[in-house]
């Protein structure tokens, strides 16, 4: 049997928020092929475009094909005047298809001359998945290599991918035919590790016009509209990537002076971002709603508003994020948060992380150190690697949003196992990359900090931190002069002390060493 | 007529002048620098989006010094002022390990720029207040700035709102412009 790649299948993946009523409309070239819509259980009406027809229907599952038109499928959900029930809504679509393929039956001959090899290129599992359904709908099991997709047009912010799978494989029938529920976001790539397309941005599956990055941020949420702060509504285009709000370009100024260890700011329209980690942060968990309920639990007396001066603005972001002066902590003690942690880890909740770092009265690191020496002689998992475990699988890859995080929060990295340096398994492969980013810390205790605004010269001899051609000109520079690099430390390895539950084995590959 | 008669005359009394171009990654704090040194305080500063230019006299010299802004998709615009400038600073945020490591791509990639082959490079470890930061001598050895060799070159630790090290800095620049000519 022949063994060529004979099919893509194409899986939309939208979130529909919590709006009440609207509609996803999905524009395609489906080329042959199948797409896979899985439809949200608030679907009251399903309108098919020409050139479109229902391959199957598994469930709330609908399977559409079409001919190498550019074609239209519409599904409609909330409280609609001419609101129809599952069943009906399929069978008015299909009544629609059936007018639209008596116009169109000299498009799908043309389309039949490409079928050679496709009945046969598909294995035992999908052999009752290319019978025909419907006798007019020849085409449809027409196998073609080419991408469907040419344009989508998405009424909510959605991810798309088509994974080149090979339909021979088990694990694709049950994909195929296991019903998946759209709005929720659980669908099908969770199940099989895949040849998936690159990671990009959302939009990445739109060849058209894809969507500004900004305007995905602000339709995850509609707080994101806003500036946490001052609740200004112009250039609302700067985002704290480390608290994950968004803010107007005057609190960014301020958000810049507290430090890139309190707010990490980036512009979301003048920078690229290209990690899946970070785009999967942004364009999930970004909520200034979210962010306010943490940072302003108490009232805040000095609340600022988009005419505020610059002065009281500063103060007002100093009292919010430096000094934590909104958050209420509930009164818990440190030795709490640390499980807390843990906790929020366990159950892969950036809110609750966000939660936890804002009521601790230290910073990350502190806590995490600190808890190393506390015990010393416990070998487990450290915070960093009991985080890899706690990714989420887009398009087939893991995408470690957890980790990142807590590293943009001031997580340290641990040191890279280098028996592992030769790795193909994207943890190691993630960890060796941040580990090259960030480095490894000499841990400064608090009270030597003071020391540290000394002048550069009490530190480091003045000789290796220049260089002038004129003076030196027969100056060899020996390794000596050259600065040692920062000590490497031993990775605390004995953090998860916490409660014996919570230290469960998680999905993943790396789940060999939580023993 | 009266601007060429004004030149002579501050050149007579050895006046100079040194074209500056400040660049670093965004949020490193290149406009904070700048006006720490034309206003001698500390002003609240929004991200640049085009630039800001200010002279900047210290002892004998005026500074015209360019802060252009660093965000990733206007670092493409950098290259516009590379025209006579004799003398780069690259503001480094000491505090941010993350990004460290562009921070050295970017200054490599200018380094080889041809525009830029007769400029003095002078870095600014900028935030050294904060408790974090890098010193002088890590940043040094993460820029790769001992590679260097075909210029003079100089990291200075600075705190751009207290003004620490900044006229060090220009010390340095106004030292190695009497060198070149």
């Amino acid at each position: 049997m022949q063994q060529k790649p004979s099919h893509r299948e194409g899986f939309l993946k939208m979130r529909l928020g919590g709006e009440t009523e609207g509609f996803t409309k999905v524009w395609c070239v489906l080329d042959g092929c199948t797409l896979r819509l899985c439809a949200d259980s608030r679907t009251t009406r399903v309108t098919l475009g020409p050139s479109c027809n229902i391959h199957r229907t598994t469930g709330r599952d609908i399977e559409i094909s079409g001919a190498g038109h550019r074609s239209s499928v519409t599904l409609h959900f909330g409280s609609d005047k001419d609101a129809l029930s599952w069943s009906e809504a399929l069978a008015t679509a299909k009544q629609q298809q059936q007018q639209h393929s008596s116009s169109e039956s000299s498009a799908s001959s043309n389309s039949n001359s490409n079928s050679t090899g496709g009945e046969s290129s598909t294995g035992t599992e999908a052999g009752s998945h290319t019978r025909h359904h419907h006798s007019h709908t020849t085409d449809s099991a027409v196998p073609l290599e080419a991408v469907p997709m040419e344009a989508l047009h998405l009424h909510r912010s959605m991810t798309f991918s088509i994974p080149n799978r090979r339909r021979t494989s088990p694990a694709n029938s049950s994909l195929s035919q296991g019903g998946g529920n759209v709005a929720k976001g659980q669908c099908c790539p969770h199940q099989s590790p895949s040849t998936g397309t690159s990671p990009g941005p959302a939009a990445a599956g739109t060849r058209g016009a894809p969507i500004p990055l900004v305007d995905l941020v602000r339709k995850h949420h509609k707080s994101n509209e806003r500036c946490c702060d001052c609740n200004s509504t112009e250039s609302v285009e700067w985002i704290s990537i480390n608290l994950l709000c968004v803010v107007c370009i005057k609190c960014s100024g301020a958000h810049r002076s507290l430090g890139s260890h309190i707010s990490k700011v980036r512009s979301l329209t003048l920078d690229n971002f290209t990690s899946p980690e970070v785009l999967h942060l942004l364009l999930h968990h970004v909520s200034n709603a979210n962010v306010n309920s943490v940072y302003e639990s108490i009232a805040p007396h000095n609340k600022i508003t988009s005419h505020s001066s610059d002065a009281e603005r500063s103060q007002f972001i100093v009292d919010k994020y430096k000094e934590k002066m909104f958050v209420d902590d509930g009164g818990e003690g440190q030795q709490v948060s640390f499980r807390r942690l843990v906790k929020a880890i366990h159950l892969n909740s950036v809110y609750m992380l966000q939660r936890c770092l804002a009521q601790s009265g230290e910073s990350l690191r502190e806590m995490v150190q600190e808890q190393a020496l506390q015990r010393p002689d416990e070998k487990l998992p450290t915070i960093f690697q009991y985080s890899l475990k706690h990714h989420d699988m887009v398009h087939g890859r893991p995408v470690y949003y957890i980790t990142e995080f807590l590293l943009f929060n001031g997580l340290p990295v641990d040191e890279f196992p280098q028996e592992h340096a030769n790795s193909d398994l994207p943890m190691f492969k993630y960890w060796r990359k941040r580990f090259e980013t960030y480095g490894t810390y000499q841990w400064v205790p608090k009270e030597k900090d003071k020391d540290k605004c000394s002048p550069l010269k009490d530190r480091v001899s003045e000789d290796s931190l220049s260089y002038t051609p004129e003076k030196n000109a027969s100056k060899r520079w020996s390794l000596n002069a050259i600065p040692t690099t920062a000590q490497v430390i031993m990775a605390p390895t004995n953090l998860l002390t916490a409660h014996r539950s919570l230290r469960l084995p998680k999905r993943g590959h790396s789940n060999s060493n939580s023993s | 007529m009266g601007i060429f008669a004004s030149k002579l005359f501050s050149n007579l009394f050895g006046n100079k002048e040194m074209r500056i171009l400040m660049v670093g990654l965004d949020g490193a704090g290149k406009t904070t620098v700048l006006y720490k040194l034309k206003l001698g305080e500390v002003i609240t500063t929004i991200p640049t989006i085009g630039f800001n230019v200010e002279t900047v006299q210290y002892k004998n010299i005026s500074f015209t010094v360019w802060d252009v802004g660093g965000q990733d998709r206007i670092r493409s615009l950098w290259r516009h002022y590379y025209r006579n400038t004799e003398g780069v600073i690259f503001v480094v945020d000491s505090n941010d390990r993350s990004r460290i490591t562009e921070a050295r791509e970017v200054m490599q990639r200018m380094l080889n720029e041809d525009e830029l082959r007769n400029a003095v490079w002078l870095v600014f470890a900028n935030k050294q207040d904060l408790p974090e930061a890098m010193s002088a001598a890590e940043i040094t050895e993460k820029l790769g700035l001992h590679s260097i060799r075909n210029r003079p070159w100089f990291i200075q630790a600075t705190c751009a709102t207290s003004g620490e090290g900044l006229y060090e800095g220009l010390e340095w620049l106004s030292n190695n412009l009497k060198n070149q000519s």
